[in-house]
């Protein structure tokens, strides 16, 4: 919005179509229709270069992470380094379910089948907590990618009829009257297409990538329960 | 967060900057101006009443008169009209030249017959270069302008040569273009009514379907086989008949043909009395039955006069 503003303030509207004079001219209805329209694409593409960037972080994370814990290292000296510091994905899910072993280990209570049952409690929370923080935002790209475009229609509606009453009023039908009100009404719903198309195809792009990141967490996780529930039978 | 907010105000400033420039050079469509040609539309109707001539119509110069409605659209210019002016004036002064020139040759001749070739080279060259300038002429002269002709006929008696250039300058024939305007357009002949007087056969709800010229006729000549005018009928000026007739499909009448019109004249009684007489015994009508929607019920015009013509 400040940009545009800032730009219509340096240049003088020259031609008569230019896209300065089509948004002044335009009505003020279709003025806030257009500024929300810009607004929502602003935001959704800071969304989408926001999340992009934690998915790609976080598939990095990951990877890191199974490559150390299948490498054979200990998971004693593992759970000292990663709870040091604030971990993310599987470092987090892993620091819970140790943490929650160790204070178990500390006070015995004898009963296994509860120790296993937390265990798995506790990275379920973690999982669901981890799968909130990937898919925050999300909402605002599919809201945009779905409401854009009527957002965009009704400002063209509004511009044309504007613009028809515009005609009515000169009783002049040539189409150098018409034209001026009707481009810049379908300014709107070109804007509206501008946000929705970005933000439809992020969002089907970054659900998918949730969910495939989802299932590896809820992967890792049964595999982690399976190894201590085999370290508890052990020690059995 | 923050970094993707910057990025993507940056990137929305850069595309609206770059649209704003674009949208800029965006060129209006070129529209070549297209020539309007003038084009009179005529009915078949006005063809038919156009082309009706009489015999005893004078016959005009035909090429001068069906030009004039074109000339008028197609240039009224200002500049070319001062050139017509003077050069028939130098035309009839050199023509008169070949006239007295002969005169004396015969008397050169009897005394010396030598010199006498060589004078007569010259007239016969003079006719010929006036008459191919006159031939084109003939033709321009209308396309020019028609105004200038009224002043010209003035110039020209003065001259020896002014009979034959009057040929080109005939008043009748600026008569002719000048009432363009008024009148339709006539193809040489005169037309056998004037539009307005011809006895119509229009439909009350004056639909698209007419008669033709030519079936109108038809009809007339079969109504005035029973007319027989009464006495002062024919002298009567401006009289005319409306008589409302209602026709069944097979041409015969539905009811006796009611009189449309009144006139104080006393003579109308008689005529409208003679001419619901003649529609009576005339029945059955033989015309078109496809156009029936128009002939059912019609006004037929009965001028006496004409129908005493037809």
């Amino acid at each position: 919005m400040e940009s545009l503003i800032d730009q219509s303030g340096l240049s003088a509207p020259t031609g008569d179509l230019s896209l300065i004079t089509l948004f002044l001219h335009a009505h003020i209805v279709v003025k806030i229709v257009m500024l929300g329209l810009i607004l929502a694409s602003v935001w959704s593409w800071a969304i989408i270069i926001d999340r992009g960037l934690v998915y790609a972080r976080s598939r990095q994370q990951m990877n890191r992470f199974e490559k150390v814990f299948w490498s054979g290292h200990s998971l004693e000296d593992l759970y000292r380094t990663l709870s040091a510091r604030p971990a993310t994905s599987m470092a987090a899910m892993f620091v819970a379910a140790m943490r929650e072993w160790k204070r178990s280990q500390e006070k015995p209570s004898g009963s296994f089948m509860g120790l296993q049952m937390r265990i798995e409690k506790v990275m379920d929370v973690t999982v669901s907590r981890e799968i909130e923080r990937l898919e925050r935002r999300l909402m605002f790209l599919a809201s945009v990618g779905s409401t854009a475009p009527f957002v965009g229609l009704f400002g063209t509606v509004w511009g044309i009829m504007t613009s028809f009453q515009a005609i009515a009023a000169s009783e002049n039908t040539s189409l150098a009257v018409v034209a001026p009100g009707i481009a810049e009404a379908l300014f709107a719903t070109a804007l509206g297409l501008l946000a929705a198309i970005p933000a439809t195809v992020a969002y089907n792009r970054f659900s998918s990538e949730v969910s495939r990141q989802a299932a590896r967490l809820e992967g890792f996780a049964d595999e982690f329960s399976a190894i201590l529930s085999r370290q508890l039978d052990e020690r059995m | 967060m923050r970094l993707g907010l910057t990025i993507s105000c940056c990137a929305h400033v850069a595309v609206l900057a770059m649209a704003v420039v674009g949208f800029h050079s965006t060129k209006p469509f070129e529209i070549t101006p297209e020539v309007a040609l003038p084009v009179d539309l005529v009915s078949v109707e006005e063809f038919t009443k156009m082309t009706a001539g009489l015999k005893s119509g004078e016959i005009k110069d035909t090429p001068q008169a069906p030009k004039a409605p074109e000339e008028r659209n197609a240039a009224p210019q200002p500049e070319p009209k001062p050139e017509p002016k003077p050069e028939p004036a130098p035309q009839p002064a050199a023509a008169p030249e070949p006239e007295p020139a002969p005169a004396p040759e015969p008397e050169q001749a009897k005394a010396e017959p030598e010199p006498a070739p060589e004078p007569e080279p010259k007239p016969e060259a003079k006719p010929e270069e006036p008459k191919y300038v006159q031939l084109p002429r003939k033709l321009e002269m209308p396309k020019r302008a028609p105004k200038p002709r009224r002043e010209e006929p003035r110039p020209t008696p003065i001259t020896a040569q002014a009979q034959q250039d009057q040929k080109q300058f005939d008043p009748n024939s600026i008569a002719a273009l000048l009432d363009k305007q008024e009148r339709p357009p006539e193809a040489g002949g005169v037309t056998q009514q004037p539009l307005d007087g011809t006895p119509s056969l229009g439909a009350p709800g004056g639909t698209a379907v007419r008669l033709s010229m030519s079936e109108i006729d038809y009809l007339r000549q079969q109504i005035s086989r029973c007319w027989s005018p009464p006495i002062g009928v024919l002298d009567a000026v401006g009289l005319v008949v409306k008589l409302d007739v209602e026709l069944a499909p097979d041409g015969a009448l539905v009811r006796p043909p009611i009189v449309a019109n009144t006139s104080s004249d006393p003579i109308f009684t008689i005529a409208s009395e003679a001419a619901a007489r003649a529609v009576v015994q005339c029945q059955p009508y033989s015309l078109p039955a496809d156009k029936y929607d128009v002939w059912k019920h019609m006004i037929v015009n009965f001028d006496p006069r004409e129908m005493l013509g037809g």
